[in-house]
């Protein structure tokens, strides 16, 4: 019989403190744009134009990655093919980049003077292809989980009762809701991304505010705009948190039941690796050709390097202090959480909630904190700490859904046990949770490095002088840089992430435990 | 004689189910009682209350005549209650050794290494398993599991071991010896013992006494021996009775 278990005091303060310092950050700004005036008129014509193609363009990129992801992740989901875990790795790699790296690749593809215009992706549609070929590791991964959530036995019922057609299509039924969720969050997502607007000339609301605060120095303008955007966003999610989450949560956190073993089926086990395949050809491997073209035209990669030297360090600093703070404060959110269904509810609600704000929110909030502070917070407010603990406080979802699913696949009798022996709970979580959960933390840690290192707009909004990020001096230097330094840039970042992720799917087949 | 376990006006809920409804259950020290009941009963329930990893929402359970549970206040926590309990699933610790599990375990009581060590031999001996000290519990048979957990709850050499339907998952001749396993340490350690059961042969091989548990209350309750069909009053009890004269 199974039961929910009471929230202990200190379990609930715990989730309480972290949630709140998940959403301090933000809290300035809300003042602000609650009271500040501005000259500007936060109406303009050409806001509301961006607001409404911004409304545009998160619907098709929320198309687009479904109806991409979605059968992708379905048949990575149930079948067996050759180089099968290689391939559904590689697969995470354009969520991993700035979208601004693959907008740079299919924009360099405009010097092949035979290639069709209609080929290169420019403007609104372009901007919508790009970010939603670079979502469908979302709806995929997500899709990838519910499938393995399903029971084997009743994948085993479907194909007794009518094969391959009913599996598809039962587990397509029950896999959809998390999936169509997943593709709604990176719609919201892309409203707050300006990277590849910028680049392939879509004229959306992010790009807008970080002209107004970057261009134009209005904060106050920014704030508002960001504000608005924020409660564009809040407006949209809320509801579909309320109706969605539950079977989102369910589908996307581990439960303890005997997962479905991948089926051998040739003809569909060749269709899956052939659309993996072609779906990286199209993410991936298209902006690459695009971004060796001036790379090879005009090589420059000894100024690259001398770049890279220059800004990997910081780009390590930021991004493994955030992972830290983000992994060290979702552990403990997600063993805290375990033993309650509302509250890792309410603890996934809150935490997607604040995923999907604007990045911008919580950077010029920090911002003002630190315009009004006193100079004795300028540790907190104006350091490089400040930048990994916001970074860290913006990937904490991410890296919280990932260890709460660790955590659910925890036997609850392991605990009981530990506790009928009178077993220390500091010794029990060193001696047998935390050597459990490692291949699950390295995942989250390296999950949140690369994706604070992708991080643009926090990082730009916040960083000390002389303190830039890799993403950051990139973003920096392609409106004024020779074509080939800019490609040799992109081309060594997207080389350093997949050899990172290659390390890391190679060290976790040596560490003991398994990921979920 | 004072019982080793007293269980009164137990009362517990799942959602809108009442699962226990004011039970009274008493054990005596030595005592080896099958609990039987239909699944959803609250067998369970019951043993994870005596053992106070499950609080009631009325009632109070006494061990030894001390108070150690009242209503939903933890009066004693589960380590100091002397108790030790075999899960349904083991829950064997997965990153640790055979010896690691049984060395964890004994954590709660603070003896010195040395006594730690000894400690471990002893029971790892006493179990027939001491070449599997440095055996992960996924490199271990069914049968070698349900050793090791039960050299891990013995370890803190309890007065009472709760099972909870530990042997479900292994084949008859591994569920033998096992069973005969606990039978010869609870001769030599004499402590008391409950089991949650469906089969007559484990509580022919094991039990002394038998309850069963219906409608949230002990319906029936007495020694093996006394117990025949026509004095039980629950339909259950009357055919696991006509079962266990059969067996």
């Amino acid at each position: 019989m199974t039961t929910q278990r009471p929230m202990f005091l200190w379990r609930k303060a715990v989730v309480v403190g972290v949630l709140a310092m998940a959403i301090a950050p933000t809290i300035p700004l809300v003042v602000v744009g609650v009271t500040a005036s501005t000259d500007a008129t936060l109406w303009s014509r050409s806001f509301v134009e961006a607001l409404l193609a911004s409304l545009l363009l998160a619907a098709s990129v929320a198309v687009l990655c479904l109806a991409v992801g979605f059968p992708l992740g379905l048949l990575a989901g149930l079948y067996r093919f050759r180089l099968r875990e290689f391939l559904i790795l590689l697969q995470v790699l354009p969520l991993l980049l700035p979208s601004f790296l693959l907008a740079i690749g299919w924009s360099s593809l405009a010097s092949l003077s035979w290639l069709p215009r209609f080929f290169i992706p420019a403007g609104f549609w372009g901007t919508a292809m790009v970010l939603g070929m670079q979502s469908v590791p979302l709806v995929f991964f997500t899709t990838l989980a519910a499938c393995r959530n399903l029971t084997a036995t009743q994948i085993d019922a479907a194909r007794l009762h009518g094969g391959e057609p009913t599996v598809l299509r039962s587990s397509a039924g029950a896999c959809c809701l998390p999936a169509v969720l997943a593709a709604i969050l990176a719609g919201v997502l892309s409203l707050s991304d300006p990277g590849a607007a910028l680049i392939l000339g879509g004229r959306v609301v992010a790009v807008e505010i970080l002209t107004s605060f970057s261009s134009l120095f209005d904060f106050s303008l920014a704030a508002r705009q960001c504000l608005l955007l924020a409660g564009l966003v809040i407006l949209l999610v809320l509801p579909l948190l309320v109706l969605g989450l539950r079977a989102f949560a369910v589908a996307v956190l581990a439960r303890q039941t005997r997962a479905p073993a991948p089926y051998v089926h040739r003809g569909l086990g060749r269709v899956t690796v052939f659309a993996l395949m072609a779906a990286l050809f199209i993410v991936l491997g298209i902006p690459a050709v695009g971004l060796c073209l001036p790379a090879v035209n005009n090589p420059m990669l000894g100024r690259a390097s001398q770049e890279i030297e220059r800004t990997i360090g910081q780009t390590i600093v930021y991004s493994g202090v955030a992972a830290l703070i983000a992994v060290t404060l979702a552990t403990g959110l997600a063993l805290a959480v375990r033993e309650s269904v509302s509250w890792r509810l309410a603890t996934v609600g809150v935490l997607l909630a604040l995923f999907t704000l604007p990045p911008a929110l919580g950077a010029l909030g920090v911002v003002q904190t630190a315009t009004n502070g006193p100079p004795q917070m300028d540790w907190l407010t104006r350091s490089q700490f400040t930048v990994s603990l916001v970074l860290g406080l913006r990937f904490l979802p991410i890296a919280t859904l990932a260890m709460m699913r660790a955590v659910g696949s925890l036997s609850t009798t392991w605990t009981d046990a530990a506790r009928l022996h009178g077993v220390p709970a500091a010794r029990f979580l060193g001696r047998v949770i935390l050597p459990i959960l490692k291949p699950s933390l390295l995942v989250s840690f390296v999950l949140v490095v690369v994706l604070s290192s992708a991080d643009v707009t926090t990082v730009l909004l916040l960083h000390p002088p002389g303190r830039m990020s890799l993403p950051v001096a990139l973003f920096t230097v392609m409106a004024n840089s020779p074509e080939g330094l800019v490609a040799s840039l992109c081309l060594l970042y997207l080389g350093g992430v997949t050899l990172l992720i290659l390390v890391l799917s190679l060290s976790l087949k040596w560490l003991p435990g398994r990921v979920r | 004689m004072r019982p080793l376990v007293t269980c009164r006006n137990l009362v517990w809920h799942s959602g809108d189910h009442q699962v226990l409804d004011r039970l009274d259950l008493d054990l005596e020290g030595g005592e080896s009682l099958a609990l039987l009941g239909s699944s959803g009963s609250g067998k369970s329930t019951l043993l994870r209350i005596i053992a106070g990893l499950e609080m009631p929402e009325r009632g109070e359970v006494l061990v030894d005549g001390q108070l150690v549970t009242q209503g939903a206040r933890l009066v004693v926590p589960p380590h100091r209650r002397q108790l030790a309990m075999l899960f349904q699933d083991l829950a064997l610790w997965p990153n640790l050794t055979a010896a690691g599990n049984v060395a964890l375990g004994l954590a709660g009581l603070r003896l010195s290494r040395r006594e730690t060590r000894t400690r471990i031999g002893d029971m790892l001996a006493w179990c027939d398993i001491p070449e599997l000290a440095n055996r992960l519990p996924g490199t271990l048979s069914g049968g070698q599991q349900q050793r090791v957990a039960l050299a891990r709850a013995l370890s803190m050499r309890p007065r009472l071991l709760l099972l909870d339907e530990p042997f479900g998952g292994l084949d008859l001749v591994t569920k033998n010896s096992v069973i005969h396993e606990v039978a010869k340490l609870k001769r030599e350690l004499s402590f008391a013992l409950v089991l949650v059961t469906h089969d007559p042969a484990e509580v022919r091989s094991l039990c002394d006494s038998l309850a069963v548990l219906d409608a949230g209350r002990i319906a029936d309750r007495g020694r093996l021996d006394d117990l025949s069909a026509a004095t039980l009053r629950s339909t259950l009890g009357q055919a696991f009775t006509k079962l266990l004269a059969h067996s």
